[in-house]
């Protein structure tokens, strides 16, 4: 026999779906959540507004490395960086219309589609958020705060005592050299490392997690959570590559940062 | 009486704890031709100021009206990109594209729905929306998903749908939302080229190319705009949880002709509109467990 208890659930349910009439405009809003960061977004005292979003078409400058040169192509990365900041920009823009405390789930992307070689959009996609409870959530240049957190995430960083501040990222564009071919021959048949192209990718992932910190501290930020670093070639084949570091600044928001234990469970699920 | 659903077992279980069951698997299908009928309308070599279009549709078989998407009234709210300047090429919309996406799909959806009420649901939970190429007669739009029907005997009008999962279904509906429709945002936008888009003919630096921007900026604005006015008609409180966001962009020749080329950005938004719902019977939402999985490892 069904619980009545969740009878009285389903009953409910649909009651309120008989009564639906349409609304007062400016009582809704649109978010870019899966159900369960919707959910603990609520739980955790702030309100969706609506999903916003900034996009920018990037024609990227033309710059050729040297064949046998470890270097920082600099127009290159000045390209990556400013398309992005064009689209997070206008992003915040519109969440600042709304009245938003913050923008959560922040998504980055570059698309690459029919436009020609050399164009690409890049695109900044979140919710933004306003807190039930009164409180300073923006960051100290008062713009929302930015995180490209998960909802889950997001709650957890809540619970343990912190907030984010903004999304800080960095760049590099690296060329790496080719090699010599007196370095080519010497190798024949060697299990060998090739220190000319360890040190290039230190040196790039380096500059670009440097960017990175230095966007945070610029926020008074005490650390970096989540932050992802990856290695894309775009379309400047295998010896130029983009090194990207992107996280979330954050900020105590209380003294300690004591969480109650999880329970420990045993999935059934696989 | 046995029922069909493509339900895993974990889904089919969290539909069950709250109180809905699942009665069977509904489909909605419609064959839509899209046809080119005349000129392509990017305001240039056509007059200023055309609102796009050029394309019409019609239905291949099937009598089924449209209603699940909704019908988006009027235009998009214009100059909303933040980027004016006088003069030559501008964003259009392609108007006739756009409904005839709308139709087909909400053909689809409607078809589904009314499957669903026939087997007594109250509504259809995951549902997919596919399109595929009909051979030889243009494109098959189709909608699958669970219909399920609660346990008590108070029961919906219409069938809601939604592309909720079991498991978010359940989750929803113990926190006290309730889906309502599967909503769809469309926009199908056209820009002609010309030297704002044409950035590598005149520099080789680094430069936005606001042409395109304004497109791409035009085509997802009336996307989500367009979802935000259909989750309006659900009412006080009513949300959208967004599942999809996408954008196809393709190159045309331009009906002017001499070479020139048009742009067509084509953004849609899939999402699912939820109400809240209060409990009246004692069954509070819970807060959140923290718990730390000791099977396997986290994704």
């Amino acid at each position: 026999m069904t619980d009545p208890a969740t009878v009285g659930l389903s009953q409910d349910a649909m009651t309120r779906l008989a009564e639906l009439q349409p609304g007062r405009p400016g009582s809704i809003f649109t978010s870019d959540l899966t159900v369960n960061e919707f959910l603990l977004l609520r739980q955790a005292g702030f309100r969706p507004l609506g999903l916003v979003l900034g996009t920018s078409v990037y024609h990227v400058g033309l710059q050729v490395g040297r064949w046998s040169k470890n270097q920082e192509m600099d127009v290159l990365s000045q390209a990556m960086y400013h398309a992005r900041e064009l689209a997070m920009t206008r992003m915040e823009a519109e969440a600042d219309v709304l009245g938003a405390d913050g923008i959560v789930a922040v998504r980055l992307a570059v698309e690459l589609k029919e436009w020609g070689s050399d164009i690409a959009e890049f695109l900044a996609v979140g919710t933004a958020v306003k807190a039930e409870a009164d409180g300073n959530w923006r960051n100290n240049r008062n713009q929302p705060f930015t995180s490209d957190l998960s909802g889950q995430d997001f709650w957890t960083l809540l619970q343990t005592g912190y907030a984010p501040l903004g999304m800080v990222m960095g760049t590099c564009v690296y060329h790496v050299a080719h090699r010599s071919l007196g370095n080519v021959l010497s190798n024949i048949g060697q299990n060998t490392e090739l220190p000319q192209f360890t040190q290039a990718l230190y040196d790039a992932r380096e500059l670009a997690m440097e960017r990175m910190q230095r966007e945070a501290e610029s926020l008074a930020a005490e650390g970096i959570v989540g932050v992802q670093l990856s290695q894309h070639n775009h379309a400047w084949g295998g010896h130029t590559t983009e090194f990207f570091a992107v996280g979330t600044a954050v900020r105590p928001i209380r003294p300690d940062h004591v969480v109650p234990a999880p329970q420990l469970v045993l999935g059934l699920e696989r | 009486m046995s029922f069909t659903s493509n339900l895993t077992v974990a889904e089919h279980h969290a539909i069950r704890s709250v109180g809905f069951a699942p009665v069977g698997q509904v489909l909605g299908s419609c064959v839509y031709s899209i046809g080119w009928t005349g000129n392509w309308n990017c305001g240039i070599g056509y007059g200023w100021g055309g609102t796009g279009g050029g394309w019409t549709g019609r239905l291949a078989g099937g009598s089924g009206g449209f209603a699940g998407g909704g019908t988006p009234a009027g235009g998009i709210a214009g100059g909303t990109g933040g980027i004016g300047w006088g003069g030559m090429a501008r964003t259009v919309e392609a108007t006739g594209l756009r409904d005839s996406l709308y139709a087909a799909r909400g053909a689809a959806m409607e078809r589904m729905q009314t499957e669903a009420a026939r087997v007594g649901g109250d509504g259809v939970v995951a549902v997919r929306l596919t399109v595929a190429p009909f051979e030889g007669a243009g494109l098959e739009f189709r909608a699958i998903g669970t219909a399920v029907r609660a346990d008590g005997d108070v029961h919906a009008k219409r069938p809601f749908t939604s592309d909720l999962s079991g498991q978010e279904f359940g989750q929803l509906i113990a926190a006290g939302w309730v889906p309502a429709a599967l909503l769809l945002g469309i926009a199908v936008m056209v820009r002609h080229d010309d030297w704002r888009a044409q950035p590598g003919s005149w520099t080789w630096g680094n430069q936005e190319v606001v042409g395109y921007t304004d497109l791409t900026a035009r085509a997802r604005a009336g996307a989500r705009g367009r979802l935000a006015a259909d989750t309006a008609r659900y009412g006080e409180g009513a949300t959208t949880v967004v599942r999809d966001m996408s954008l196809r962009v393709s190159r045309r020749s331009c009906a002017a002709g001499n070479d020139a080329h048009d742009h067509v950005a084509e953004a849609m938004v899939v999402g699912t509109a939820i109400v809240p719902f209060r409990h009246r019977r004692g069954n509070a939402p819970v807060p959140p467990l923290p718990v730390l999985r000791l099977s396997g490892r986290t994704p």
